[in-house]
Formats: structure tokens, sequence, C-alpha cells
């Protein structure tokens, strides 16, 4: 069957794509600007933009892939990362699972409850020392305990959780199975979607953190790779200088190796996505149909 | 009903117990062994185990325990940790203003001068060679809270003039230009003549940076202009302290410069700034060759290598970026610590620049009361300011172990004394992990004789070692600063702007003026004036 396209029809088709690939190669193009440079040689002009550059080398990986801090940075990232998304995972679910049922008692309290805390917050410092006191610093502990459950994901999950047809459970509960194994046995499988969509948004949040490592962590060789990434991007601005310092001036990182950097930061979070993808839009759909 | 009190009554016991948490106080070992816990500027971090950290704890019989600061959120996490009652004892302040909240939260104590004098008289000799009467500067109250922190070693060094040499030349210009009339004819030809000879109009005279040259020759700098993180420059003017932006003589020079620009001689990018990201201290207008005059950075960044065997990257940044683009306009520079002037009689220098600095370091309240530890770290003080030779070895370590002088040709043919790392010492990797630096200041130790260096013998010829531009004279941060500083800036930036492009008179200077004194100017320049008096008394 040829489909019929009337004439303003191939005009509005053909200025959304013009757009959308202007957009696209907008969005693309700091990316493939970084990713040039972490392969420039250091004795290329870098006053000059290039789509290529003329020489290219892998020496700047070689270099920032050898340095110990980034290497034990990635380390502390890849564990903080699982951790943290496995804590926040088991938490989200074990709570949005009993607020997404009628026969909750109070469930209205309890909801309210957890809606609150996306308006009000304690702010840096009683957080800080709440970590304090519960002896959390310079450990892991601080860096996944306090984000373990974000109310905004308990919401989303709730709302993917009755969404499931009430006779789904009923009819586990008359084979004898009891809340547990009907949220293990029977929610959680048809749930993935949602489960693959909190696990994203918590391993990429995990992934780019820096704040709470810097503020919480005190020995250098725990520090996440985002600031070990931070230290050496701002290396040579103006806010990182300290005025007495002025031969330090002299002798910072260059912008290849902290494009190098840059990549070697953010492209791991980045391979992730498009496995996750297809339960990603799955999820948020589903989830926010109804409220 | 019930259970609500009870709630409360739990929340309100968790709080207390939570901020009932107090200072702890650093442990003492057996042997009379005093720890001291510090913060301090640091690019990277102190590793505790560092060679050099355990050599100063060795050679003095102490234990620090450096706190990793993140120096661009040092204030914030300082704070933090503040709050949660954990005060170390040496504290490394960021700025004038913190020192003042700290002073008025009670964290810190007054260093008693007697003490000071008893147990440190060193650094007392040190600061009175390099900085007299620097101390005035570091009273709040009344009473001395802080010793001051700078670097003496740097060298000559300056705002520079750079001109592309082989621009000049093209337009038939021999001597570099000296007087703003001699600037302006350059500036011209630099935009009507084609100075790079590729046939095209698309050069300028100067931008951002070079304007900085303009309001110097009419004798006061404007925060306008300035590279990095621009800042009010406070000046003498009939023995009184006044605010540089609103001197009648700014009229004069904005109106050069919107003639300059209706005429297409300024760079009409001038708004966003010469560097275009990366390094701050990068011009690059300048170094694609779109503007022929700069002041961008500092004169190291235009610094070529200090020696023929150094890698070429070691060039001043900007100067580095030339080379890679164009070997010759590099060579061909022209560099000048000596901004332009009106006629003769109006160039003059300025008093050298004070150290004083917002960057200081205080002592915690616990410390200064713990007497016989509060006196021990300032013999250690002491002793690190006694020699050069202690002072290299607390800073940067032993010579002949970690670093020492060797003979090294300069580009310039001579032969200099050349500070090299030892063995381990030459990794960067091992130095970073293993460097501490605790010093308070880097005084210049002009008993133990002058050390030469090429930047030196570079600058001084250039004028680099006087001051010729105007510089800023205020040294604190002014109580109604805060308030006000973030308004003014933009009223001032927005007039200066809107005069310059031509969106308003030149005349309209006059109500700048007014609008920037009843916008909270007037209360600044009283204060200012104040200080002023109080300091020269």
């Amino acid at each position: 069957m040829k489909k019929y396209r009337s004439k303003s029809n191939i005009i509005a088709d053909t200025t959304i794509v013009i757009l959308l690939v202007i957009i696209c190669l907008a969005t693309l193009y700091p990316f493939w600007y970084l990713l040039t440079l972490s392969f420039t040689s250091g004795d290329v002009p870098l006053t000059r933009m290039y789509i290529i550059p003329p020489r290219l080398t892998v020496e700047n990986y070689i270099k920032v892939l050898s340095d110990s801090a980034i290497l034990s940075g990635f380390i502390n990232t890849v564990a903080r990362t699982a951790l943290g998304t496995l804590i926040a995972v088991i938490c989200t679910i074990l709570t949005a699972y009993p607020l997404s049922k009628k026969y909750l008692v109070h469930k209205k309290f309890f909801t309210s409850f957890v809606v609150i805390t996306m308006f009000v917050s304690g702010g840096t410092i009683p957080s800080y020392l709440l970590v304090k006191t519960l002896g959390l610093m310079d450990s892991i502990w601080a860096l996944v305990l306090p984000s373990a459950i974000s109310a905004y994901n308990v919401i989303i999950a709730r709302n993917f959780f009755m969404n499931i047809p009430d006779s789904l459970e009923e009819s586990a509960r008359i084979d004898g199975a009891n809340d547990l194994i009907i949220l293990w046995k029977i929610i959680i499988p048809v749930s993935m979607p949602i489960i693959a969509t909190i696990t994203l948004w918590v391993a990429v949040g995990h992934w780019n953190a820096w704040f709470d490592s810097l503020i919480y962590t005190q020995t250098a060789k725990k520090q996440v790779l985002q600031v070990v990434m931070r230290r050496i991007i701002l290396e040579g601005t103006q806010d990182m200088m300290n005025p007495n310092a002025e031969e330090e001036a002299m002798h910072v990182n260059t912008e290849t190796i902290k494009a190098t950097t840059v990549i070697v930061t953010t492209v791991p979070i980045l391979v992730v996505y498009p496995f996750i993808q297809k339960y990603f839009v799955k999820g948020v759909m589903i989830g926010s149909v109804k409220g | 009903m019930k259970k609500t009190v009870k709630f409360v009554l739990a929340v309100s016991v968790l709080t207390a117990a939570v901020s009932g948490c107090g200072q702890k106080t650093a442990p003492v070992e057996g042997n009379g062994k005093y720890t001291y816990s510090m913060t301090m500027y640091q690019t990277g971090t102190v590793n505790p185990d560092a060679v050099q950290l355990k050599a100063v704890e060795d050679k003095y019989n102490i234990n620090l325990d450096v706190w990793n600061v993140e120096w661009q959120k040092y204030e914030e996490i300082l704070n933090l940790k503040l709050a949660g009652g954990e005060v170390p004892d040496i504290i490394y302040i960021k700025s004038a203003a913190a020192a003042q909240k700290y002073v008025d939260q009670g964290v810190v104590a007054p260093i008693p001068m007697e003490t000071l004098e008893e147990k440190a008289p060193n650094v007392l000799k040190r600061l009175e060679e390099d900085a007299p009467d620097i101390l005035k500067y570091y009273y709040i109250n009344g009473e001395l809270y802080s010793l001051p922190s700078f670097s003496v070693g740097a060298g000559a060094t300056g705002i520079p003039m750079v001109w592309r040499g082989d621009w000049l030349k093209n337009v038939g210009i021999d001597k570099t230009p000296e007087t703003l009339d001699e600037y302006e004819e350059a500036f011209y030809k630099f935009t009507n003549e084609d100075p790079d000879g590729n046939g095209k109009k698309d050069t300028y005279g100067l931008s951002r940076s070079g304007m900085l040259a303009v309001f110097a020759a009419y004798g006061y700098v404007p925060t306008m202009g300035q590279t990095g993180t621009p800042q009010g420059y406070w000046m003498e003017r009939d023995g009184k302290l006044v605010y540089s932006s609103v001197q009648p003589e700014m009229k004069e020079a904005l109106a050069r410069l919107h003639k300059w620009y209706k005429d297409g001689v300024l760079d009409p990018e001038f708004i966003t700034g010469e560097n275009k990201g990366g390094y701050w201290a990068i011009s690059h207008q300048f170094v694609n060759g779109i503007i022929g005059f700069t002041t961008h950075g500092m004169s190291y960044h235009w610094e070529p290598k200090a020696y023929v065997d150094s890698d070429a990257s070691t060039s001043g940044q900007d100067r580095y970026e030339l080379e890679k683009l164009n070997p010759e306009a590099a060579d061909s520079l022209e560099i000048s610590g000596i901004p332009p002037y009106l006629s003769k009689e109006t160039q003059k220098t300025y008093p050298k620049q004070e150290y004083v600095r917002g960057e200081r370091w205080m002592f915690s309240k616990a410390l200064v009361e713990d007497e016989e530890k509060f006196s021990r770290l300032l013999e250690i003080y002491n002793d690190i300011y006694a020699s050069k030779e202690n002072f290299d070895y607390v800073n940067t370590g032993e010579r002949g172990v970690v670093w020492d002088y060797e003979d090294a040709v300069s580009t310039n043919g001579k032969t200099y004394k050349r500070t090299v790392y030892l063995g381990d010492w030459k990794n960067e990797e091992y130095r970073n992990k293993n460097k501490f630096g605790f010093n308070l200041f880097t005084p210049s130790f002009p008993d133990a004789g002058r050390i030469e260096t090429p930047r030196d013998d570079w600058a001084v010829p250039k004028g680099f070692d006087e001051q010729y531009m105007p510089n800023n004279r205020l040294y604190i941060s002014l109580p109604s600063e805060n308030m006000y500083s973030a308004e003014l800036n933009k009223i001032e930036e927005e007039s200066y702007i809107d005069i310059i492009t031509g969106a308003k008179p030149v005349d309209y200077f006059d109500k700048f003026v007014e609008k920037w004194r009843s916008s909270g100017g007037a209360t600044l320049e009283k204060e200012a004036e104040e200080w002023y008096e109080e300091v020269n008394k």
C-alpha cells in the first residue's frame, strides 16, 4: 500500500528531520570534541577547533590509566555503585510494594509520610552530623546508606505495583503463598521494567556523585572516581589556584589530559544505557499512567 | 495524642544527643609527643604515609594529622566540620571574610604577641625583612588572630603588555609603542592595514584585556578588562582611598574606547573576553591572530622556556600555544611591564603590592589555650625560619636527598643554578604521594644569598620589578562588601559595556557614578577610607 503524502506533509517532515539532526549534532558535538581532544597529541595547537585533530596519539590514555588515583577511584566507584544500587533497589521495592496495597492499615498516613520528605530535607549540616554520629565517616556506608531510599523512586515503583491486577496476588494466595513469596515469585518477575528503571537511575546517580565522597571520606585512597576527576579538571582554573603559589600556575595538567580523564570516567556508565534502554522507557511510561 | 507527645520527646532527645557531642581534644601520647591536626592549601591530597610528612614529624617529634579538604569547596567543607565539632588545631583560611566569621564564632583565639616574640622571633624577623608592618593587616577587633601566608619566591612578575612584533613590523612601526597615542596608532594600523597579510580585513587592535592598558594610562584600573576573577581596585588619591571605576579619568578612557569600538578597532567580541575555555590565562583571540595586543594572564604565561634542555611545553602557556601555531610570531613578541602613558610627566610608579592576602593561618581556641602545646608549635615555626636550610628541609625536603642545585644553560645563554629533584623524587607520581609542604609563608632569606633565575633576568629589564601598573591598595574585605559587591559589579559592567558599545552616551558615566554610590558604593567608600586611615595612623 502506498502511503499518501501531501506537499505540506513532506515539508513538515523535512523540517522536523533537519531540526532533529541539528539538535542531535549539537548534543553529540561536545562529546566528540572531548573524544578527539583525548586522542590529540600535546604539540597540536589547542586554541583551534578540529573535527579530526592533525596528530593522534594514545599517550594520554596510557598516562591517565596508569595514574594510581584514577585506578583506586575507579574501584571505589564501581563498589559504591554496585552496593548502593543493590541496597536502593531492595529498599525501594520493600517500601513501595506495601504502599501499593489497598488493605494496608494507615496507607494514607504512610504514603504522605514518604511524600513529605520530597519537600522537606534535613540540609547538609544535619546530614553531616547524622553520618558522623552514626560512625559512618570514611566508610563506603556513608555513601550508600543516606541515599538508600529515594521518595521519588518509591512513588514511581508504587504506581507500577498498583497497576498489577489484584487477581494475580489472589490466585497465589489461593495456592497458599504468603506475602513474601507473592512478592518474590509473582510481583518481581512481572516488574522487571520498573526495577531496571530504578536500577539505572540509582546506578547513574551513584556513578556521578562526588560531593558526599568529598565530605564523608577523608582518606585519599577511598575517594571515588568523580572526585579524582574533578581535581584533575579543575586544576589550573582560577578558583583552584592559590595566589601565593604562583609557581604552580605554570605546571598544570594539559587540556588533553583533562579530556581523557572525562572520557575515562564517563564512558563506563554510558555503555550501560543501551542494555537497559528498552526497559527504561516502558518502566517510566507504565509507572506514570496512574497516580 | 499521647503518641505524638512521645514522638516529639524521642526526637528532641535524639537531637540533644547529636548536638551534645562536643569537641574532642587531640590525644597526647605518653612521651609528650603532641598531635596537631591541620588543614592547608593543597592541589592534591597529603598521603598520611608521605615520606616528607614523616620527615617533618620525626625532626620535631610531633604527629601531624593533615585533613584533606578540597580547595575549591574548602570553606563549605570546613564549615561542615566545624559545625560537627571538629576543629583543626591549625586552620588555613581562604578569605578575610571567613577569618572574621571564625573570630565571631569563637572558633579561633588571638595569638598573644608576647608569646610570639618569645617563642618565634625568627618568624617575626623574616616577616620584617620581606613585608614590614604586614601584621597590622591581620588584626581583628584589635587583636592579632592570624599569621600571613604568602610567597616571595616567584621572582619579578606582573601584568604584561604583549605585542605581536611581526605585526608591528608589517604595518611599518619600528619602535614598540610607549605612549597611549602611539598605542592608538598601532591599533588602527592593525585593523586597517592587514598586518597578517592575508588580504582580508579580519584583525583588530585589541580586545577585552587590552582595555586594561588604556585604563592604566589614565591612572586607574576598573574591574573591567581584568583577567581571571575581576576585583574592584581601590587606589590612593590625595591621601585617601578611592574606588577606581568611578574616577572622572575613566570617563575619558571610556570615550576613547567608544571611539575605537565605533571605528572597528576594538574586537566586538570583547564582552565575552579573550579566553574561550580551558586554562584561564590563555588568550585565544591573541594566539589565533585576531588581535595584535593583549595584557591577558601574567608575565610568566608569556615567558620563554627557561633552559635549553627543558621541554617546549615549559614555556609560558600563551607562548607555548603560539609557538605551536606560529613560531615566528612567538619569537617576535614584544613584552613589557610598563603600561602606556599619556605623556612623560604622567608616567609614574606605584607602591609595591603588599603581601597581604585573604589566605592566612589561624589557630583553634583549644590549641592556643593549651599553652605548652601552642608554645611547642611556635618553637617549631621558629626553627623552620631560622635558616634557609631548615625551611627547605621542611618545605621541599632535604637538599642532596630530595633535591639539589645543578648547573643548567638557559635559553638566554647564561648558566644558572637550577633546582632539580633527585632519585625517586624525579618521578611525579612518587612526588605527589610523598610531598607535604609545611610552612607558614615562603620568605626570601636574603642572608642565604640571592640565587639568580632566568625569570628575573628575563623580567627585570622589561620593567616587571617595578610597579608601573596601578594596583589595589585595599587589603581586606570591607564589612559591607558581601552585601553590595555583586550588585555594584553588575552596574559597573553594564554601564561600561553600554558606554563602549554606544548603547549609552559617554555622559552616562556621571549617571553611573551616581547610581553606583546610591546602590551601596558610598558605604564602601566610607569603610575603605576609615580602614585606610586606621592602618596608616
